[in-house]
C-alpha cells in the first residue's frame, strides 16, 4: 500500500450570504481527487492560481478537514481520526509553507520557535535542546550563532531555511512544501531546492511538492498531477515529460512557459479564456471552454482519470480513445 | 549595440540615461541605490532590465518617472529624455510628462487600480489630464484602448469595477491606461510577476504586438529571464546598484561575458535536460547592503573567477566584444583563463 493515499478527496468552502448568512453556495476547491505517494517519492502537484493545489495539501495534512473522501497515511486512515488520536501523526507529517515572510511569528527568535515545537512533540530531552536547535540550524546551513535572531533579521532565504527546519524539528517522514521557493530570488531558490534534495536523501523523506512552475518541478520531483479547477488532469512521471505528456491542458501549461533561450522563440503560444470559477464549476470537463480538442460529451460528463500505464494518468476522453484506436 | 538590428530600423534614440546615481538620505547618511547606470532605447526597441531584488532596478525606473519622494532623493548624471533632462525639469513639467509621453505599468494589478472607480473613470482620468477631448470623444477613446489590449464586452466593462476583473484582465487595463496618451516609452515593472504562465504568456504577446503596432519604446523590468528571452532584443543586467553587463538577448544567453550574469542564468533549473538528482548551480554568499558596499568588484566574494585586483579596485564598465561589461577578467577572455 502508498505511503500516503487519498482518495475521492473533496474539500468545497461554503459560501454565506443573505440576512441570516445561510449557506447560499460552495466554493469547490477539490472536487474528488485521488493520489498515491510511495515511500521516499517527491509527488509533484502543478497547476495555476485558484486550482486548489494548496487545498488539497492542507486537506491531506489535515490542516482543513474534507467535506468527502479519504486520506490514508502510512497504512491508517487519518481523514477520520479525532483530534487526540491524530497528534502522533501531525508530528509525522509536516508543512512548509509559502510566504517565508509571513509563517513565522515575528515576536519570537529562531531558538524559540524551534524549541516551542520541540517541546510540544517531546522530541529531546530537556537538557538537550539547545544543542538540537543548535544541530538543525546547521542541517539547514545557518549559523547557530544566529539562534537569538528574530525572523526579521533574516533574508528571504535564511528565513525560508527556518521554515524547513521547523519542520524538520520534529523529525518527520512526510512533508508537504507548499511553493516554497516562489517567494525567492533564482540564486537564492536555486539554494533552497538543493538544500530541500540534500535533506530528502539524507533523511529519507517523502514529499509532496506544491508548485505553479513547471521547470521547479520538473527539476526536483519523481512524478508530478496536474490540476485544473480542482480536478486532476493528469498524471505524469518527470523524466521526460516534454515527450510523456498528453492532456491538452498540460500541453498548454508547457508551451505557455517561457523558453530561456532568445533564438528558440517561436510564435507565443496563448491559451485563450480564462479559469472557470470554482463556485459554479462547469458540468462536465473543467478544461472544455478552453480546449482544442473538444468534443460534446466533454461539456456534458467529467472525464475518469484513466491509466495507461508507467504510472501514467490522464482525464480526457478523446485523448485516450485516439490511443486506444492506435 | 550600433550593429543592432532595432537601432538600424529606427535609429532615434528615445531615452538616455547617462551616469545615473540616485541616493537616498537616511540617519546612517547618504545611501546610495543606484550607481553610474547608463544605458540607451531607441524607439520602438524592447529592452529588458534584469536583477534580483535588491539591485536597484525599480529605483532606476521610478528615478527616469521621478516617482522617489523628492525631500529624500538625490539625483546626479542625467536622464535625457526628447531632448531634455528630466532630472532638472521641475515638478510641473514632470507632470506633462508622466502618464503622457512616458507611461508606467506596475506589479500589482490587484492594488494599482483604485477600487473605488470604474474602470471607464480610471482611462479617462488620463486623457482628462493629457489631451483636449470632450467628454464623449474621451469615452470613445476609452472603450477604443480597451477594444486595443483585447478586453471582451468593451462597452460594459467600461462600467465596471477592477474587483469584477480577473488579474489578467485587470493587467491589460492598465496596460490601457498606460497606453491612453500614446506614449513614446513605456516602463513595465515586472507586469507579470503576480500573473500565472498562461496569463503571463497573453499579457507578453499583447505587449509585443502593441509595440510592433505603436512603435513604443518598452523597457521592461523583470526578476524573470524567460520573459526576457522571450521577449526582449537586448537586455541590461544589475547587480547591486550597477549595470554589470549590457548585450543582445542572443549574446546574453549563449555566451555570458559577466561571472553574475553567468552564474544567473545557471541557477534556473533547465526543461529537457533532467539527470537525477543534480544539483543546481548556485551563487555563493549575499548581495552586499548598501551600507558596506566593498570599495573593489562588489560581485568580487561571490565570484568564481576573482582575483586580488578584484578587491582593490572597482572594474569600470567597457566594451568587450561589441557588448558592454563591468568586469575585470570577464569570462572567455584571454585574462580570465589565467587565472
Amino acid at each position: 500500500m502508498s505511503f500516503v493515499k487519498a482518495e475521492d478527496l473533496v474539500k468545497h468552502f461554503p459560501i454565506r450570504g443573505g440576512v441570516f448568512s445561510r449557506i447560499v453556495g460552495a466554493v469547490h476547491a477539490v472536487n474528488g481527487v485521488s493520489l498515491q505517494i510511495e515511500k521516499g517519492e517527491t509527488l509533484g502537484v502543478i497547476g495555476e492560481s485558484g486550482c486548489g493545489k494548496s487545498t488539497l495539501g492542507k486537506t491531506i495534512i489535515r490542516l482543513l478537514q474534507p467535506t468527502a473522501g479519504s486520506v490514508w497515511f502510512d497504512g491508517t486512515m487519518t481523514s477520520a481520526l479525532s483530534h487526540n488520536d491524530l497528534m502522533p501523526f501531525r508530528r509525522r507529517m509536516q508543512f512548509i509553507f509559502q510566504d517565508p515572510y509571513s509563517s513565522l511569528n515575528p515576536r519570537m527568535t529562531a531558538s524559540q520557535m524551534l524549541t516551542e515545537v520541540i517541546r510540544f512533540h517531546d522530541i529531546v530531552p530537556v537538557g538537550e535542546r539547545k544543542k538540537y536547535v543548535d544541530e538543525l540550524l546547521e542541517t539547514v546551513q545557518l549559523r547557530p550563532e544566529y539562534r537569538n535572531r528574530y525572523p526579521h533579521e533574516f533574508s528571504g532565504g535564511q528565513r525560508q531555511r527556518l521554515n524547513i527546519a521547523r519542520a524538520l524539528a520534529v523529525k518527520p517522514e512526510f512533508i508537504i512544501a507548499d511553493e516554497p521557493v516562489s517567494a525567492l530570488d533564482v540564486s537564492v531558490q536555486a539554494q533552497i531546492l538543493n538544500l530541500l534534495m540534500d535533506l530528502r536523501e539524507q533523511f529519507g523523506l517523502t514529499m509532496m511538492f506544491i508548485s505553479h512552475d513547471l521547470k521547479v518541478v520538473e527539476h526536483f520531483c519523481d512524478r508530478m498531477i496536474v490540476m485544473y479547477l480542482g480536478s486532476v488532469m493528469e498524471r505524469v512521471s518527470c523524466d521526460n515529460i516534454y515527450e510523456d505528456v498528453r492532456h491538452p491542458y498540460t500541453k498548454a501549461l508547457l508551451r505557455s512557459n517561457p523558453i530561456n533561450d532568445p533564438d528558440e522563440q517561436t510564435e507565443l503560444f496563448i491559451l485563450e479564456g480564462e479559469v472557470p470559477s470554482p463556485r459554479d464549476p462547469p458540468p462536465g470537463c473543467p478544461f472544455a471552454s478552453r480546449c482544442e480538442l473538444v468534443e460534446d460529451a466533454c461539456r456534458s460528463t467529467q472525464p475518469e482519470l484513466v491509466t495507461l500505464g508507467e504510472g501514467q494518468q490522464i482525464a480526457c476522453d478523446p485523448v485516450v480513445r485516439k490511443l486506444r484506436e492506435g | 549595440m550600433s550593429d543592432d538590428k532595432t537601432t538600424q530600423n529606427s535609429p532615434q534614440t528615445v531615452l538616455s540615461v547617462q551616469d545615473l546615481c540616485t541616493s537616498f538620505r537616511t540617519d546612517d547618511g547618504l545611501i546610495n541605490a543606484v550607481k553610474n547606470v547608463s544605458f540607451e532605447l531607441a524607439a520602438g526597441e524592447f529592452v529588458g532590465l534584469v536583477g534580483e531584488s535588491g539591485c536597484g532596478k525599480s529605483v532606476t525606473s521610478k528615478s527616469i518617472m521621478r516617482l522617489l519622494p523628492d525631500h529624500i532623493t538625490e539625483y546626479s548624471g542625467a536622464i535625457e529624455f526628447g531632448g531634455t533632462n528630466l532630472l532638472e525639469l521641475p515638478e510641473k513639467g514632470m507632470q506633462e510628462i508622466r502618464g503622457n509621453r512616458i507611461a508606467m505599468i506596475f506589479q500589482e494589478p490587484m492594488t494599482a487600480l483604485n477600487p473605488v472607480f470604474t474602470i471607464g473613470w480610471q482611462l479617462n482620468e488620463a486623457l482628462l489630464y493629457h489631451t483636449k477631448l470632450g467628454k464623449a470623444e474621451r469615452r470613445d477613446r476609452a472603450i477604443e484602448l480597451l477594444k486595443m489590449v483585447e478586453i471582451p464586452l468593451p462597452e460594459q466593462r467600461y462600467d465596471e469595477y477592477p474587483h469584477q476583473l480577473s488579474g489578467g484582465m485587470r493587467q491589460r487595463v492598465l496596460i490601457a491606461i498606460a497606453l491612453a496618451c500614446e506614449p513614446e516609452l513605456l516602463i513595465a515593472d515586472e507586469p507579470t510577476t503576480a500573473l500565472d504562465v498562461t496569463i503571463q504568456a497573453q499579457i507578453l504577446k499583447l505587449m509585443r504586438d502593441l509595440q510592433e503596432k505603436t512603435n513604443t519604446a518598452i523597457l521592461l523590468i523583470t526578476h524573470d529571464l524567460g520573459v526576457v528571452a522571450q521577449t526582449c532584443s537586448r537586455v541590461v543586467v544589475m547587480y547591486a546598484g550597477q549595470v554589470v553587463e549590457q548585450a543582445s538577448s542572443s549574446d546574453l544567453f549563449h555566451r555570458p561575458r559577466h561571472p553574475y550574469s553567468k552564474a544567473l542564468l545557471e541557477s534556473i533549473p533547465r526543461s529537457g535536460k533532467k539527470k537525477k538528482g543534480q544539483r543546481l548551480a548556485t551563487i555563493p554568499g549575499l548581495v552586499p547592503t548598501l551600507q558596506m558596499m566593498p570599495s573593489g568588484c562588489r560581485f568580487a566574494d561571490r565570484c568564481d573567477y576573482k582575483q586580488d585586483r578584484c578587491v582593490d579596485e572597482q572594474p569600470e564598465i567597457g566594451l568587450t566584444e561589441e557588448r558592454l561589461v563591468r568586469c575585470h577578467f570577464p569570462v572567455g577572455s584571454a585574462e580570465a583563463s589565467e587565472a
